[in-house]
């Protein structure tokens, strides 16, 4: 057999930051399940000794192989302890021999210290492309002030610049560093699915068992976490629209709010919104909360935060139709349809930079994007799609079923190339530059 | 062979507004000439909130006059530790959860309180928290305005209201069954207060009690705008004195005068009621000036119906419409804000009923003017009650239902 090249994960964890397996690590994982078909590579992911127990017990959940697909290092393998990221960049490259590294965000300064070539991962630039007014924000030091300085430092010893899509791309990593179009890659997602999570659900079909089944898992969870409105409520029963998102500024929740508000209080619709994000009343950086106290429609509009899986997959069964309002998303598409298609809900989609170029995949699927300012017309498509339910979702399911075609396997074979053909080594003992330090560190 | 008995019934009044002591007396009157299988309703007994003694008396009157089989006790609404109503009610072994509830509310009567009786039917919002249904419990809801002008009940969502809200609905759904008598309603049962559908039941006939036929000799008069208002968001107080205004202003004839279960003096000069006392000058000088006949019982209400013409119904959300439909029985042109429950409202009662668009000030004057316009034409004639014995049959499947739900 022969023997896989070796590819290192660069992973900069802020002290006291959570592995979670969502965003970035969750990708990770997909990309090493991705990587076990072609038994071609192994990755070598470096973290720190301090997140090392919490990613290894995660990814141990994965349907791949450890030391086989990945193997995890960090200081405490070679009796080593350090402080900063500059310090697990050395014991990088002492310890973890790699034929070149992907590091996970175009942020992390430490990759400017490896050895090996080095490509990185590019999700987006949300904060220089969507300002946030607070005083501290953009003084001079401000964060994005600062992640702007370090990312254009790191890219100067970076190879490939990986995107999700080609907004991103052109707009972010071409549009605010000047990165040339020949130097990034655009590597969209597969599809996600929640296809087999609930195994009383099938090819996304909804029956009365399964509705029942679905809200008795939504109505367990309630219970454990103390929803007491929640508790006992007749989730198949009652139309919702889910939205699945955390509250950032590009998320646009607003929207739904206020679409809700309309159906219920001027056309009296039976209606509800439940999403996963949670409400922070009184905070100044979203406007959602203050939309829901304002109008008082606390017992329309209501959060389930931390949904577990099959829970969260539950949630998108149950509901009439699911919306995702942000206006911008680093990859190219919309995954809350994919997630919600695939346990038969369909869903509606603001438009915005990510549903343009997705547009161009699935084109049948324009009648279901809304102008994510345009409140009333959002509450007319809820009604609309609710009116013709399964039209919509045979419609949208016959798309989800021909976009699903690209897979993880796929991704990660690209992932690699991006990492390993054609680059050179720019960073470490052969940058010319001085590296910018990572005020984050440890 | 079917098992026959005799049923005594609790009819639990949540407070004592109009409306509800009319639900009240309709649903007594109802369930004695209600016929569920294998049984009868042989006793009834009303529970009626105390505010002032006479008026109690009074209130107690109408709801038992000629009605044999029904005595009315005085009740009390007691909020009890939810951990001490369990254990009260330990040996009936219900299955209900109170998690996450503090406390829930009992009836009270300084007796048996209740349990005397073998089913409870509740007429109450959700105003007066969680009713532990200790017997087999029928809620019956005449809307759930909160949910489209919570503001018309609590000022903020941290108010203690939202958390008795909370909590009646839990308790609501571990009832036997709630009960609406109009189609949104119904809906509101299950999308907000999370009612399971199969537990919900909506009367086709709502529940309207005969009015007391008001003293011969008093003649209609085709001129007066009898304007039946209270001072908060729901009855659109600030639409209503607004389009007044004006429409006075613009030469309208119509004479109107206030119509209120409330204190008069809300809408006077001294008011410190904001949904008045923000009113623009114009239009607050336009209602002190205006006459304020006060509705302290459906006899009055009866009179004040047979001398008015025109009766303009403000209410815009909740209540089942029974001030709007005993209007429009009794002969009078009647104005109305247009919503799913006036339209269904009207559409059981017939007569002649104008729809003003809700909240907006020009369609209301634009309407008022229309309306005074249309009195060339003949005035409509009295309509005669809605089918009773249809009401009785519901009320015997709500019975049914009672029956097939008791404890033990």
């Amino acid at each position: 057999m022969a023997e896989r090249t070796p590819v290192g994960i660069w992973i900069e964890s802020p002290r006291g930051a959570q592995w979670a397996n969502q965003g970035m690590t969750r990708l990770l994982g997909f990309i090493v399940e991705g990587l076990g078909a072609a038994a071609s590579h192994v990755f070598r992911i470096v973290v720190t000794d301090e997140i090392r127990d919490e990613a290894e017990a995660d990814f141990a959940e994965l349907a791949a192989t450890a030391g086989a697909d990945f193997t995890f290092h960090s200081p405490r393998d070679a009796g080593l302890k350090v402080s900063h990221f500059d310090d697990l960049a050395r014991f990088a490259n002492a310890h973890v021999p790699v034929d070149a590294w992907i590091s996970l965000f175009p942020n992390q300064t430490g990759a400017q210290l490896l050895d090996a070539p080095v490509s990185t991962i590019f999700p987006d630039a949300i904060g220089l492309a969507y300002h946030d007014f607070d005083d501290g924000s953009w003084s001079a030091k401000g964060p994005p002030v600062a992640w702007r300085e370090r990312v254009r430092a790191t890219l100067e010893t970076v190879n490939n610049v990986i995107t999700f899509s080609g907004h991103v791309a052109r707009d972010q990593v071409t549009g605010f560093f000047g990165v040339e179009p020949d130097r990034i890659r655009v590597i969209p997602h597969a599809p996600p699915t929640l296809d087999g999570i609930l195994p009383f659900v099938e090819k996304g079909m909804r029956t009365d068992e399964s509705l029942f089944r679905a809200a008795e898992m939504l109505r367990r969870h309630c219970a454990r976490r103390g929803l007491t409105y929640l508790i006992d409520f007749p989730f198949e029963h009652v139309r919702y629209v889910a939205v699945s998102t955390q509250d950032r500024v590009t998320k646009n929740i607003r929207v739904v709010v206020e679409a809700v508000e309309q159906l219920v209080r001027q056309w009296h619709e039976h209606f509800k919104m439940i999403m996963t994000a949670q409400v922070h009343f009184g905070s100044n950086w979203t406007p959602t909360p203050a939309a829901i106290e304002l109008a008082q429609l606390q017992f329309d509009v209501l959060s389930m935060p931390d949904l577990p899986r099959e829970v969260h997959a539950a949630f998108y069964h149950c509901a009439e139709v699911t919306v995702h309002p942000s206006v911008f998303e680093g990859g190219r598409g919309v995954f809350p349809y994919y997630e919600s298609i695939s346990v038969g809900t369909p869903c509606l989609m603001a438009d915005g930079p990510h549903v343009a170029e997705f547009m161009a995949d699935a084109p049948e699927l324009a009648p279901f994007v809304f102008d994510p300012n345009d409140a009333r017309q959002l509450a007319e498509l809820l009604l609309d799609t609710s009116k013709r339910r399964a039209e919509v979702t045979a419609l949208q399911a016959a798309t989800y079923g021909r976009l699903r075609q690209r897979s993880w396997s796929e991704v990660a074979r690209e992932y690699v190339d991006a990492a390993t053909v054609g680059v050179r080594p720019l960073g470490g003992k052969n940058r010319r530059n001085t590296p910018v330090k990572n005020k984050e560190e440890q | 062979m079917e098992e026959t008995g005799s049923i005594k019934l609790a009819i639990l009044l949540g407070d004592s507004g109009m409306e509800t002591l009319g639900r009240g007396r309709a649903l007594a009157e109802a369930a004695l000439a209600a016929r569920p299988a294998g049984a009868r309703v042989a006793a009834v007994a009303i529970g009626l909130p105390v505010i002032v003694e006479a008026q109690w008396r009074n209130n107690a009157d109408f709801l038992r006059d000629g009605l044999s089989g029904v005595v009315v006790r005085r009740l009390s609404w007691q909020r009890v530790l939810a951990g001490n109503a369990r254990r009260m009610f330990e040996p009936l072994g219900l299955p209900v959860s109170l998690q996450g509830i503090d406390r829930v509310t009992l009836p009270r009567d300084w007796g048996t309180n209740f349990l005397d009786c073998d089913h409870w039917m509740v007429v109450a919002g959700p105003d007066i928290g969680g009713v532990y249904p200790a017997r087999p419990t029928a809620m019956f809801c005449d809307g759930l305005a909160m949910r489209r002008h919570p503001f018309a009940f609590a000022p903020a969502i941290n108010a203690p209201y939202w958390h008795d809200q909370t909590a009646a609905f839990r308790l609501w759904r571990q009832s036997t069954v709630a009960v609406a008598t109009d189609p949104l309603t119904a809906g509101d049962l299950v999308s907000y207060a999370g009612v399971r559908p199969d537990r919900v039941m909506c009367l086709s006939q709502p529940l309207d009690p005969e009015l007391p036929t008001p003293p011969a000799g008093l003649s209609r008069d085709p001129g007066q705008l009898l304007i039946v208002v209270e001072p908060d968001d729901l009855h659109g107080t600030d639409v209503v004195f607004k389009a007044l205004r004006r429409y006075i202003s613009e030469g309208g004839a119509l004479r109107p005068t206030l119509a209120t279960e409330g204190a008069a003096e809300a809408f006077g000069k001294n008011s410190q009621i904001p949904q008045v006392a923000y009113l623009p000058e114009a239009a607050r000088k336009t209602i002190e000036a205006l006459p304020i006949e006060r509705i302290v019982s459906h006899q009055r209400w009866s009179r004040l119906l047979a001398r008015a013409g025109n009766v303009w119904i403000t209410r815009r959300a909740g209540g089942d419409g029974a001030l709007m439909r005993q209007a429009l029985r009794s002969g009078a042109r009647v104005l109305a804000p247009d919503t799913p429950q006036t339209r269904q409202a009207s559409a059981l009662a017939g007569g002649d009923l104008t729809l003003i668009g809700p909240g907006s000030v020009d369609d209301a004057v634009d309407r008022l003017h229309a309306f005074e316009a249309a009195q060339a034409t003949p005035a409509p004639a009295p309509i005669s009650h809605h089918r009773k014995d249809e009401l009785s049959r519901e009320i015997g499947f709500v019975v049914d239902r009672l029956r097939e739900g008791r404890h033990g």
